[in-house]
């Protein structure tokens, strides 16, 4: 006899512990049917295969395909690399997490099947998008989706906007979305070198959220960052060993273990290295500052410009740089003096040092007069951006002006790069300064989202990662608020 | 609207509807595998079958509708239906399967099937002409669907400049004027006009060598317009002492950094860590 009714019950159940007093949950249906399924098919199959082995044994692997699909999407579909067929599998037999989404989710998954393609197809990228352009509500799954097209058309810059939005998505979000997402803006950092970046977004509890990959990943930048601070061999090792993808990182786990975790690391002035690694120029203070300003342009590393800016102060303090200059200055009969000329050179190579100055360590870069004064130019531009950007919010929400949903996504993707940027090296005043910049601009385009275009797993992003920053700095009568508007729900 | 639209099954629809019909025929068809006897039992529940579904089918297969700016009519066989005014729905909603419920003062609630070739214009023009009617939900999805009637843009892609990546600062040696008329920072007035004179009278007559100036970064091409500019800026005694600084990077071949061999970086980038994630894509 088939349970119909107690599964019935079930799905009843579930729908009203998830408030869905009237409408179903996808999920609890999606559940229930499979279940349904199970019971009716499987004395079947067994019957079958009894019957007739040969034929009842792949009867037997598809009913485990179909019951399966979670398992059979991430064991077989997408390693195999085929988009087409992982997309019609997960749109018809979707796994439960994807079931508030199914064309979303079928897209995300069928993206993923295509990034294990050696050559890209666009034919297949323009196929999935347009399928996944049926979906008519844009969640977490459909997000991840567009952005993993997106990287296959190479679009990376779209792809980070929206997988940083989707950093700060509630936890009752499919992981597979927070997984995709993070993992590739861990890869993509990890790629261009950014390693403080790859340090930021392993933090958290890695293991325990299905992000193992990302917190080791994480853990060696630490390393390969901090190497004095940074975490020991033995965590090293073991943060590798509990994440997947263990072979491929294992080059990389070589290359932290090789950095030496000891103080000396950190304390000698590799400005200072550099500088008496440069050959006999070191006798003129300009040439010298002009040759490491040439190779931190060239290839920018922390200690590359560690030593332009010493290099910079330098040439500053030379007395023959000053005279060079004055006497330069009377040869050619100039109308403001050398002392102007001289600022403007060392402003025009302040507003160059200013981009490259996040490589420094915060600590060696109150050490060099020219590094610090680069650093405060890229921080008021920073604040200058965010400034722009908070304005925009803010008249878009008075004005009711929408963008398409991934645009919304972006947005905000961008709004936050720019002051986590600010807020990872910044004072604690420089923070509550840019959280009051913030504040009121991103809540009430959060509470727009949330209440007039429906789009509340993004609106819920924001008061989250609005409530974690007034913690920070904090600001007890916003997280009272804040807090409260998280508690009102993300749409799941 | 100027003139009426008509809405028909599509294609595929008619097809699946007629499919219908394929499965008497066939169960009739296997009759002649078994006993005879059952052949005029099989072929009268056959066709009484096909009796039963042909209405369905038929108005599956046939949907015709004809809406215009003052209202709309079902022109399905079997099912036509008069004319209702617009000005006679009070609502309209999304039903089961997207279709699109139309009700008002008239007696039955009529039923617009989403499948229907042009089904769009009628969704567009509800959106645009009727928002009243609509519930919010259903505006929401209409909205959502066929982007209408709202100020939503479309999608849009963010440009793709590199965060964190600085403008191209060697520009200051690439374009600087010395290295652009090839002279050294302490060279006299007199030495600026000669050389860019001499310049420009090469780049006249194409000469091949002046057609391209040394810098710390390598070459980079010397047209007459950089000459020109060049021996402009080395004219104006301010910009010539700025130009004169930056000049004095000495060079014993291209600039290609600093001592730092790449190779032994902890910190320099992995490569390979998108195919570490399994990701070969671009």
């Amino acid at each position: 006899m088939i349970p119909v009714g107690a599964i019935a019950v079930a799905i009843r159940m579930m729908n009203q512990r998830h408030g869905g007093a009237t409408k179903n949950e996808p999920r609890a249906v999606n559940l229930g049917l499979r279940l349904l399924a199970s019971v009716i098919l499987i004395p079947f199959t067994i019957a079958f295969t009894h019957a007739q082995p040969g034929p009842g044994a792949v009867a037997c692997v598809l009913l485990a395909m179909a019951l399966l699909p979670a398992l059979t999407l991430r064991a077989l579909l997408i390693p195999l690399g085929l988009p087409r067929t992982t997309y019609w599998f997960a749109f018809l037999t979707p796994p439960v997490a994807h079931s508030a989404e199914v064309r979303g989710g079928a897209a995300l998954v069928g993206a993923l099947a295509l990034g294990r393609r050696r050559s890209i197809d666009r034919g297949t990228i323009d196929w999935l998008d347009l399928h996944l352009a049926r979906e008519l509500r844009l969640r977490s799954l459909s997000i991840a989706a567009a952005g993993l097209l997106a990287a296959l058309r190479g679009k990376k810059e779209t792809t980070r906007l929206l997988f940083l939005a989707l950093e700060g998505i509630s936890s009752r979000a499919p992981r597979i979305a927070r997984r995709t997402a993070r993992s590739w803006l861990v890869a993509d950092a990890a790629g261009r070198g950014d390693w403080k970046e790859v340090t930021a977004l392993g933090r958290g509890r890695g293991v325990r959220l299905g992000l193992r990959w990302p917190y080791a990943m994480g853990t060696i930048a630490s390393r390969l960052t901090e190497a004095a601070a940074g975490p020991s061999n033995a965590a090293l090792w073991f943060a590798w060993l509990l994440a997947p993808h263990r072979r491929a990182t294992y080059p990389l786990l070589r290359r932290a273990l090789a950095v030496p975790r000891s103080p000396e690391r950190e304390t000698t002035p590799a400005a200072a290295r550099l500088l008496h690694a440069t050959p006999s120029e070191a006798t003129d203070p300009l040439d010298l500052a002009l040759r490491a300003h040439a190779g931190c342009l060239t290839n920018p590393t922390a200690e590359s410009v560690l030593a332009a800016g010493h290099a910079w102060d330098a040439a500053r303090d030379s007395t023959a740089v000053q005279s060079l200059f004055a006497r330069r200055a009377l040869a050619l009969e100039t109308h403001t003096g050398a002392d102007a000329a001289m600022s403007r050179l060392l402003e025009s190579a302040e507003a160059d040092l200013a981009p490259l100055v996040e490589l420094v360590h915060a600590r060696s870069v109150t050490e060099s007069a020219m590094l610090d004064a680069a650093f405060g130019r890229a921080h008021r531009r920073a604040m200058e951006e965010i400034e722009t950007r908070a304005a925009i919010l803010a008249e878009r929400t008075t004005d009711k002006r929408a963008l398409h949903v991934s645009g919304e996504w972006m947005e905000w993707g961008a709004l936050r790069r720019h002051c986590e940027r600010i807020g990872r090296r910044s004072s604690p005043s420089a923070r509550r300064a840019t959280f009051t910049v913030v504040y009121r601009p991103a809540c009430d385009y959060g509470a727009w989202l949330f209440n007039v275009r429906g789009e509340k797993l993004l609106a819920n992003a924001i008061f989250r990662w609005l409530a974690q920053y007034a913690r920070d700095v904090g600001d007890a009568t916003a997280l009272a608020v804040l807090e409260r508007n998280v508690k009102v729900g993300d749409g799941e | 609207m100027s003139d009426a639209v008509i809405l028909r099954a599509s294609t595929s629809r008619q097809l699946t509807s007629s499919t219908i019909f394929a499965f008497p025929l066939i169960y009739w068809g296997l009759g002649f595998f078994g006993d005879p006897k059952d052949r005029m039992e099989m072929l009268v529940f056959a066709v009484s079958f096909t009796v039963a579904c042909g209405y369905f089918v038929l108005v599956a297969a046939c949907a015709k509708w004809r809406f215009d700016e003052l209202g709309i009519t079902r022109l399905t066989p079997l099912t036509r239906r008069a004319h209702v005014a617009w000005s006679d729905v009070r609502t309209i909603h999304e039903g089961s399967w997207r279709s699109l419920v139309l009700s008002g003062t008239f007696r039955k609630a009529v039923i617009v099937p989403r499948g229907l070739v042009g089904i769009e214009e009628l969704h567009h023009f509800v959106l645009a002409h009727l928002p009243g009617t609509l519930s919010d939900h259903t505006r929401r999805v209409l909205e959502r669907r066929f982007g209408a009637a709202t100020a939503v843009a479309i999608p849009v892609d963010a440009p793709e400049v590199i965060e964190g990546e600085h403008e191209d600062a060697t520009v200051r040696w690439r374009g600087n004027p010395f290295f652009v008329l090839g002279l050294s920072p302490e060279c006299s007035r007199a030495d600026v006009e000669r050389s860019g004179q001499k310049l420009l009278a090469l780049l006249a007559i194409d000469s091949g060598p002046a057609k391209r100036a040394t810098t710390p970064f390598g070459e980079v091409d010397r047209t007459e317009g950089s000459v020109r500019a060049a021996m402009a800026e080395l004219r104006d005694p301010e910009k010539r002492l700025s130009h004169e600084a930056w000049a004095r990077l000495t060079f014993a071949g291209p600039v290609t950094g600093v001592a730092v061999p790449k190779g032994d970086d902890p910190t320099r980038p992995w490569e390979a860590a998108m195919i570490a994630l399994g990701w070969r894509g671009p």
